[in-house]
């Protein structure tokens, strides 16, 4: 019987997630018959497997449920009660399933049993609740490990494929350059398999969102909504896992202080709205409730008694920062804090997750209105492909998908306006930001090439020294303590030295 | 024998289709529906099917009827959970050879494919 473990644990985990899509949607719409029948065949299913397995709790919940089903089937609805014991059921087979997965004992389920079987009687039951355990996607196929050495293997390889084609350049044999070349196109393309069979859709991690949210509204007592969108974008797997955790704090967050209680609305629903949108190689996930939004005097007060910032800085602040200072662990207005998101400690894990993956975290908000958090993140962090380019010496890496065109200009043709210099383009006239200047390497003298980006709606043009090469190089994350904007990480370059990738943004 | 196996359930599949091959026979074919069932019947044309009765997209009883109408000598096995004694004698109507019941014993289901045979 043990070899059929697996199945049976990802029958059931793949089960858990229909039942809980036809418990949301009878929710809705309490006559959905084909719902209701749905669910009846897939308690049904369960009970078959659970009997073979020989677990007799399971298979008894899934019997009762299944005669709860039989019922509502002939009455062509079903009630509220019923429903939330069902609800019940299904996040039993869900710990039952990560439980086995892990070689643990099955949770115990005499009560909910007890619970069900009045229910048959007739009785009404009282709200039967599971004590919190913390969920992962961690429930991924064992093949994950091995996609992972083999994603770390192909990025060495890509390293290696750079410096080879550098070497063979420099001996310029022929035959060597033609093997250089058929390698390196090789290693590309197995670079993006691996790549591609690490991509998600987002849904991955929104799919568990709908009935959470739904048990934290009701523990909270809020009346809200969560609407998702962009749940299709795919993005690297790790980048999911690293996501799960700030977004559930964001949409807490929503709900506990963000969102009025019941009697605190005035007819108006509350609403969560969580949007995923994909701009070039950046995926931008937005957290939005239309509840209190933050307010900037409170936050100045609480900020300044908390020793956060003096009393000179909190006036001088622009509304913007002052919101991120509820993402400071010391930082809570809640006078009374309630479990885990009131302590502070939830937007931190927002903040560490954001550095971890070189990303940005944004908010804006208006009082009694509305509050935004913005988390922006890369898609891949695979490799990116890249201009390298000369600064006095030094050189950088600027990917690719942030410009528009290159030129060569003369320190001459660039205007200064102002304490701005400008660059006319064609009909336009572009600011120019000097690199040398914002990275602190000396200017150097010369005709420069000027660099042209383009980012969030904006254009710039970048003045280098040169252009002296392009590209795909691998990017690895510079870590938490190094969180200079000017930087979107690192990586080796073909020389096998260290490299530093430029973000345009951080530039400014 | 070459079977064909019908369940919605992976799990359930897998598991009888180890108990027949361990006992000789060749599992020719596998059907998630009951509509899946009919038309890989047509394709496959197995000496014995396996029929699980609870299934998404026409359930097990439909199939057998629906086998049965083009192929009157089709042998066919129901498969069933406990509890569903009125829908097995349906399907027996129907045409069904014979029930094992679920969950099932490795000897029950193999006794139970032999005795279809002996008829």
């Amino acid at each position: 019987m043990e070899r059929y473990t697996d199945l049976f644990v990802s029958e059931l985990s793949e089960y858990v997630k229909q039942l809980n899509n036809h418990l949301l949607r009878l929710e809705k719409e309490s006559k959905d018959k084909k719902s209701i029948i749905e669910l009846f065949r897939i308690f049904h299913t369960i009970k078959g497997m659970s009997q073979t397995m020989g677990y007799a709790t399971l298979a008894e919940m899934s019997h009762t449920a299944e005669n709860l089903l039989e019922h509502a089937k002939k009455r062509g609805m079903i009630e509220e009660h019923v429903l939330d014991a069902l609800f019940t059921v299904t996040e039993i087979f869900d710990r039952s399933a990560t439980a086995l997965k892990s070689g643990r004992a099955l949770p115990s389920a005499k009560n909910i049993i007890t619970m069900l079987e009045n229910l048959q009687r007739g009785k009404a039951p009282s709200y039967v609740s599971i004590p919190e355990t913390k969920k992962g996607i961690s429930d991924i196929r064992i093949k994950l490990e091995k996609l992972d050495t083999l994603f770390n293997l192909t990025n060495e390889l890509m390293i290696i494929r750079a410096r080879i084609n550098k070497i063979s350049q420099m001996v310029g044999d022929p035959q060597l350059q033609n093997l250089s070349d058929t390698a390196a196109r090789l290693i590309s393309e197995l670079q993006d398999e691996v790549t591609k069979l690490r991509m998600l859709p987002l849904s991955t991690v929104f799919d568990l969102f709908p009935r959470w949210f739904r048990d934290e509204a009701k523990r909270l007592k809020k009346d809200a909504e969560l609407t998702i969108s962009g749940a299709e974008i795919e993005v690297d797997r790790s980048i999911i896992e690293t996501l799960r955790e700030p977004l559930i704090h964001l949409i807490r967050n929503a709900l506990d202080h963000g969102i009025d209680t019941k009697s605190g609305t005035a007819g108006h629903k509350g609403e969560v709205k969580l949007t995923a949108v994909r701009e070039k190689d950046r995926i931008h996930i937005s957290v939005r409730d239309n509840g209190r939004g933050l307010d900037p005097e409170l936050i100045r007060r609480t900020a300044v008694r908390r020793k956060i910032i003096t009393v000179e800085e909190s006036r001088r602040m622009t509304d913007e920062n002052l919101f991120r200072l509820t993402v400071h662990p010391d930082f809570s207005t809640r006078k009374q804090v309630t479990t885990l998101s009131g302590r502070g400690i939830g937007l931190n894990i927002v903040q560490l997750a954001i550095a971890k993956l070189g990303g940005r975290l944004q908010i804006s908000s208006k009082k009694d209105n509305f509050s935004c958090f913005t988390l922006e993140v890369p898609v891949s962090l695979a490799t990116v492909r890249a201009m390298i380019i000369r600064l006095n010496g030094q050189r950088f890496a600027l990917p690719l998908s942030y410009i528009q065109e290159t030129l060569y200009v003369s320190e001459a043709s660039l205007r200064a306006v102002f304490h701005r210099e400008l660059f006319p383009l064609r009909k336009e006239l572009i600011p120019v930001v000097r690199l040398s200047a914002r990275l602190g390497c000396q200017q150097s003298e010369g005709r420069k090439t000027l660099i042209v980006v383009q980012y969030g709606g904006k254009k710039r043009g970048f003045l280098a020294d040169a252009i002296i090469d392009e590209d795909e190089i691998v990017v690895k994350s510079m870590g938490r303590l190094f969180t200079n904007p000017a930087y979107s990480g690192c990586s080796i370059y073909a020389d096998g030295l260290p490299i530093l990738i430029l973000d345009p943004r951080g530039l400014e | 024998m070459r079977v064909l196996i019908v369940d919605d359930a992976m799990f359930m599949r897998r598991m009888l289709s180890d108990i027949l091959e361990k006992g000789g026979h060749t599992v020719c074919g596998e059907a998630a529906s009951g509509k899946e069932a009919v038309e890989r019947y047509q394709e496959l044309k197995p000496d014995l099917v396996t029929m699980d009765i609870i299934m998404p997209d026409m359930s097990g009883i439909e199939a057998v009827k629906e086998i049965k109408k083009a192929d009157p000598e089709a042998k066919i096995l129901m498969v069933s959970a406990m509890g569903q004694q009125a829908l097995v004698l349906e399907a027996v109507q129907a045409g069904a050879l014979d029930y094992v019941v679920k969950p099932f014993q490795p000897s029950r289901v193999l006794e139970s494919i032999d005795r279809v045979f002996k008829r």
